[in-house]
Parts: C-alpha cells; structure tokens; sequence
C-alpha cells in the first residue's frame, strides 16, 4: 500500500508544502507562507485581507479628515469674530 | 559660487526659475481664487472697525461675514492646492505644466484644508502676539509644500509629513521674514504706481485728481487695504512655490539625492 502523497505547494508545484494557509486550506511553500497573529496565510489571502483592512481604513479616515476639517472650518469662523471683537475692544 | 541645496538663497533661486515657468496661467488662478478671500477679510475688518468696541453686541452679524469668509477661504485653498501642484510640474519637468496641473487628488485638496484651518485658527487666535502669526505661518508654508504627499486620507497622516519636514524650520522662519519683506515692497510698489498713475492722468489727460487724492490717501482705510490684499496676491505665488521646492529638496536630501547633485554640480564647475 503506497503511502500517502507528499503535498507541493499550490503556487510552485515543484517545492514541498510548508504549511497550510487557514483561509483557503491550500498548502503552500516557504516562501509563500507568511505567520500573522501565529496562523500562516498565504500570499494571495495575506494580499486579500490587505485590501479590505485599506478599505476600512481608507473610508475611517476619509470620514476623520472630512469631519475634522468641517470641525475646524466653524470654529475658525468663531475664532475670526472673537478674535474681531477683542481686538475692536482694544482699540 | 557653490551653496548647500537646502539653503535658503539657493531654494529661491530655484524659486524664481519655477514661478517664471509656472506663473503664465497658473499664477492667475491663485489671484483669482484668493481676492475673494482678501476681500471677504477687508469686509470683515473694516465692520469690526466701524462697531470698535460695540463688537462684542453684533456677534451675529459679523459671523455671517466670517462664515461668508470662510467659503472664500475654501475656494482660495484649492486655487493654492493647483498652483503647487503646477510648481512641482514645472519643477520635475522644466516646462510650463499644461491641464494636468488642474488634476489636484481630493485626498491632497482635503488634507490641505485640514492643516491649513488649524494654521488659520492659530493665526486668529494669537493675531495679536508676534510668536503665533509666525508660526501660522510657517505651519501654512509647510502645509502646501506638503499638500501633495498625502496620498491617503486621515487626520494624521498630514502631520507625519510635516513632522518629517519640519527640521527645516531654519528655512521656513527666513522664508518668513522675506516674504515679509517682500509684502512690504509690494505694496510700497502698488502705492507707487496707483499715485504715478493718478500724476500722469492729470498731467497728460487732464484729470481733475480733486477726488483721486482722496480716494488714494493713505488715510484711506479702504485703500490702504486693498493696496495690502494686492501686495498679498502678488507675493503669494512665490511663496507657495518656495515651499514647493523646499520639501521637494527636503526630500531628495533624506535620500542623498541632494549629496549625488551638488556633487554633480562640482564637478561640471571644476571641469570649467
């Protein structure tokens, strides 16, 4: 009875399997095999969820910034007329 | 004579080469998008003046001057944001920049608008100090030399920019100090010119100068105001350029780029 088939990688048939990618379970080789968080994914999963986190990332920030300067467009228009009134108070 | 690149007479010198490449039409846009904003402002002090110190009892009524302000404000940072952009065309490509210069990314524009509102907000609350109307300023400066390396969005994102430049802040207060300078002799020449004006209308057209006298006195407020927002829009470009080519040197002096050139600059000099 032949023992069971030594697995290659998905990527490059002719290298040995390293370890096995725990999103899409395809074994991959050293090279393709990256540890995050101690689970090994691999590159095209890792380049998956690269994208998403820049995509959550991309919309926080667009909603940072865009509230920020809103934010500090009307309280520079309060500052202007402090800043208006003090100095007309002075002199 | 061989200078540092990221000396102050030598990021000029650039400065003026940019302008002069950029300047025809994109000068104009920065005049025509920040007149408005002069204007809005000179509203705004010439009311403040008018209530003196009834000011505090009309707080509505100058704060819809300033939120009208404000909206120029906006409009004059996008024209700033193009010209910048259209310096660092001319500078990367020694040409005049062409359509592409109007091709500013939201995320550059935003950005911009963010930092320099803070920059606005300390300028107003310390207008009355000498410390904070300078550092509002070197903050404005570094804010549109910067605008175009933001590249993603977020309310950090600018500041890492300009942490990362502000070890040139030797430049920014000189830059300061001369485009000072610069508004003084600018308006001087402005003054000069409109009271040549007014001399040789009377004296070859004939022009009775009863009422142009007054109108161009300089105690006028009105005048002496517009004289100070003309003299601004004249100076304006060559200050948006200079920090252009300051970060840009910045930049290329973090990679040794700046090492590579001058010694590519010796070298020609020596073979001379």
């Amino acid at each position: 009875m032949p023992g069971p088939a030594r697995q290659t990688c998905i990527h490059h048939p002719q290298r040995l399997a390293f370890a096995v990618c725990m999103t899409c379970r395809n074994a991959v080789c050293q090279a393709c095999a990256t540890q995050w968080d101690g689970i090994y994914h691999c590159t095209t999963c890792l380049a998956a969820r690269r994208t998403a986190s820049r995509e959550r990332g991309s919309v926080a920030g667009w909603l940072a910034l865009v509230a920020g300067v809103l934010l500090l467009l009307r309280l520079t228009t309060y500052v202007m007329v402090w800043a208006g009134a003090l100095i007309a108070g002075l002199f | 004579m061989i200078r540092a690149p990221l000396s102050t007479t030598s990021v000029l010198d650039e400065t003026a080469e940019v302008v002069s490449r950029a300047a025809a039409p994109w000068a104009a846009v920065v005049a025509a998008t920040s007149l408005p904003y002069r204007f809005m402002q000179i509203i705004f002090i010439e009311r403040v003046s008018e209530l003196g110190s009834a000011a505090t009892h009309y707080g509505r009524a100058l704060g819809t001057i300033a939120n009208l302000t404000i909206l120029a404000f906006i409009f004059s940072r996008w024209g700033r944001v193009v010209f910048a952009r259209a310096c660092r065309l001319a500078e990367a490509s020694d040409a005049t920049p062409g359509r592409e210069a109007w091709g500013v990314p939201l995320v550059a524009l935003v950005s911009y608008l963010f930092v320099s509102s803070i920059a606005e907000i300390v300028y107003y609350a310390s207008v009355l100090t000498i410390v904070g109307p300078v550092l509002a300023a070197m903050l404005a400066g570094l804010a549109i030399g910067t605008a175009e390396l933001n590249t993603r969005p977020g309310i950090m994102a600018p500041w890492r920019h300009i942490a990362r430049h502000s070890k040139t802040s030797k430049q920014l207060m000189s830059f300061v100090f001369i485009f000072f300078v610069g508004v003084i002799v600018a308006f001087i020449n402005l003054a000069a010119t409109f009271a040549a004006g007014a001399w040789l209308a009377h004296a070859f057209a004939g022009v009775s100068l009863a009422r142009w006298d007054v109108l161009l006195s300089i105690r006028n407020k009105h005048y002496i105001f517009l004289l100070l927002a003309g003299a601004i829009a004249i100076v304006e470009p060559f200050w948006i350029a200079a920090h252009v080519v300051l970060v840009r040197r910045a930049g290329v002096a973090e990679t040794g780029e700046d090492l590579r050139i001058w010694f590519r600059e010796l070298q020609s000099r020596w073979a001379e």
